[in-house]
């Protein structure tokens, strides 16, 4: 089931650790991109097999975090932060708009598969609230005009001019792409030049006690 | 003084166009303190000025670090340092700006932070969410081992460094240092019990200091002019800068870096613009979420973990986030809680059972369906929660409630429409006793 890229993507984070243990939320990651934004269970006992883990800890790492899904969702997860400071700020507004718009309630997904409405904690973007994580990005300072256009060109399979990454990641954990794929090209810079070890001055010679 | 023209540590250049690409980094001077620690310091050096500067951790503790860093025993191998950018405490966003938008200066305080404890293989445990923050700070560490900042024998030195970012998924536990070994181990994100403390078996349980990225992302201010520059600012005991992250019905919220000892009233109204439609302020937390509720009476007291302290709070994270007079406490509690309930790993008794309950109770106050009695209920479940749980969440988790009733017990009566004789709810022990 895990495409050969994955698998080699899954290797090349492997060699970041002491351990492959240490490489198995990552792995997630590449795997969730791999079967299409989810994870099956058919996958993760691949990591399981990949990595030389134990399924079940494998399952209870899966389960432990927010970021796996474990049932398919929508093309595009959409998350509004309602947390207290958001929510001093209009928060639970914009998630009703969002819920008006898609005809959906929280943790429910359109007809069409397209949309996945739901709520988080805290996402460290108070300053720019009321604010959602959608797919990769993170989407601030939302109005009500906003959540339309967002879920019209979303919709369109476009990404608003806003958003904080060029690429579509498809929602995927940017870990799981290779360098290439990101655009991290680094051939154009030179290596610095080394640096002159200073000696320190020699500590005076302690002068014998008389 | 408008706030562009105060003097700065971290955010000096962070507004420079571009200053996350590598030669405009350096073109402000970026990888100068790198330089010089490599051709002029042994690591014993560079942790001594960081000794000297008197700088404490960022992320919440205030532990000096200098300190940290001595307690890890010299002549064990390998050696981790482990940078926490798992920023997910409510009204705290300090983090998130500096590795979106000045990757290079986290990253050469973390690179100086290694070769102070001899490590030789670091990892920055980044925030699953923070995906543009893991990009961009991808990006930047692949420049800096383009320019032979990260790699074998760096600019000849004879000093070895590799770094790895990691990433989370979704925990606000994670935060909570020994939790975050654990994930970064890959395994649940679940506390460990201290002792041993990190410094003596961490990770892979060898030796290990995990520090904040603000905390870090000091450093090269202080190895590239010294601890008496960073001294100028802040107080005695805490000197140097803070970014503090202001939030809510503010009319300018955002991060604001300021002496450690600046007045909240100050970075409120003179930085931050004061409270959204001239309103009055019903309370504040003053270091994230986690750290007890202040009145207005309190807004002159000067923002360093003793005043704050004195205060009745802590000073926390400095993220602080201003409600004003129309918010109904009860609710806000309410929702704070909801958080805490959600973010509890499950791992202790009194931690996953005490936040249900404390929810359930809040679920019908906030619904005016209270039951006489019920602050005092909070209180003695808050109360037998703190100080019980496994790690500090459950001490968290307790404080707006328990803080909140303090200064606003009159609040919780009003939500009390239903006063009944009996309780239904029987506390299952009484007080503060064993």
């Amino acid at each position: 089931m895990l495409s050969d890229a994955a698998v080699q993507r899954i290797q090349e984070i492997v060699k970041e650790y002491p351990n492959t243990k240490s490489a198995l939320v990552p792995a997630l990651y590449v795997a969730q991109r791999d079967a299409g934004g989810w994870l099956p269970r058919e996958a993760m006992v691949e990591v399981a097999e990949e990595l030389d883990l134990p399924e079940s800890h494998v399952y209870s790492v899966a389960t432990f975090y927010s970021m796996f899904y474990l049932k398919p969702i929508g093309e595009n997860v959409i998350q509004v932060c309602t947390t207290s400071p958001c929510g001093l700020r209009g928060a639970n507004e914009i998630v009703d708009c969002f819920k008006k718009r898609l005809g959906v309630g929280l943790n429910e997904t359109t007809a069409d598969g397209k949309f996945t409405l739901m709520e988080v904690e805290c996402l460290a973007a108070c300053n720019v609230a009321p604010m959602a994580q959608i797919n990769e990005d993170y989407y601030v300072n939302i109005t009500e005009e906003r959540v339309d256009e967002i879920v019209t060109m979303l919709g369109r399979g476009e990404k608003p001019p806003y958003a904080e990454f060029a690429q579509n990641l498809k929602g995927a954990h940017p870990i799981a792409f290779t360098d290439a794929e990101l655009g991290i090209d680094v051939s154009g810079i030179k290596p610095a030049d080394p640096v002159v070890k200073k000696e320190k001055p020699a500590e005076a010679a302690p002068t014998e006690a008389k | 003084m408008a706030y562009e023209d105060e003097p700065k540590i971290i955010h000096q250049h962070i507004n420079v166009p571009d200053i996350k690409k590598i030669d405009v980094y350096e073109a402000h001077d970026g990888y100068q303190a790198w330089r010089k620690a490599l051709s002029e310091m042994s690591g014993d050096d560079v942790l001594n000025e960081v000794k000297a500067s008197g700088l404490a951790g960022r992320g919440g503790a205030w532990f000096p670090t200098g300190m940290k860093w001595s307690f890890m025993p010299k002549p064990v191998f390998p050696k981790y340092l482990v940078c926490n950018c798992d920023e997910s405490e409510p009204g705290t966003f300090s983090n998130r700006e500096i590795v979106i938008k000045h990757p290079h200066i986290l990253l050469e305080g973390f690179m100086l932070g290694c070769y102070a404890i001899g490590c030789n293989h670091g990892y920055i445990y980044v925030r699953g969410e923070f995906m543009q923050g893991y990009a961009t700070l991808r990006r930047a560490l692949a420049e800096a081992r383009a320019r032979g900042y990260v790699g074998k024998n760096v600019l000849g030195s004879g000093f070895d460094l590799e770094i790895t970012l990691h990433v989370g998924a979704g925990a606000y536990i994670c935060g909570e240092e020994t939790a975050l070994l654990s994930s970064l181990e890959g395994d649940r994100g679940q506390p460990r019990l201290k002792p041993p403390f990190p410094a003596v078996e961490g990770l892979y349980a060898k030796p290990t200091s995990v520090n904040n990225v603000e905390t870090l992302s000091n450093v090269p201010f202080i190895i590239g002019q010294g601890a008496a520059a960073f001294r100028q600012w802040g107080t005695e005991k805490a000197p140097g800068m803070k970014i503090v992250s202001v939030s809510g019905h503010v009319n300018k919220p955002g991060n604001y870096e300021v002496p450690v000892g600046t007045s909240i009233r100050k970075i409120l109204e003179e930085y931050a613009g004061g409270v959204l439609g001239g309103k009055g302020i019903k309370v504040f937390f003053p270091g994230g979420s986690s750290t007890p509720m202040l009145t207005p009476d309190k807004l002159d007291t000067p923002l360093d973990p003793q005043s704050i302290t004195a205060a009745g709070s802590i000073l926390g994270t400095a993220g602080l986030c201003i409600f004003d007079e129309d918010v109904d406490v009860v609710k806000v509690t309410h929702r704070l809680l909801r958080f805490y309930k959600h973010e509890s790993c499950g791992k202790c008794t009194p931690c996953r059972e005490g936040n249900d309950w404390l929810v359930a109770i809040l679920n019908r106050l906030a619904q005016g369906r209270g039951k006489d009695g019920d602050a005092d209920l909070l209180v003695d479940m808050a109360t037998n929660i703190a100080g019980r749980s496994f790690c500090l969440l459950g001490d968290a988790a307790a404080t707006p409630v328990l803080s909140s009733i303090k200064n606003f017990r009159e609040d919780y009566e009003k939500h009390i429409t239903n006063p009944i004789e009996e309780k239904v709810f029987i506390p299952l022990t009484s007080g503060n006793g064993h």
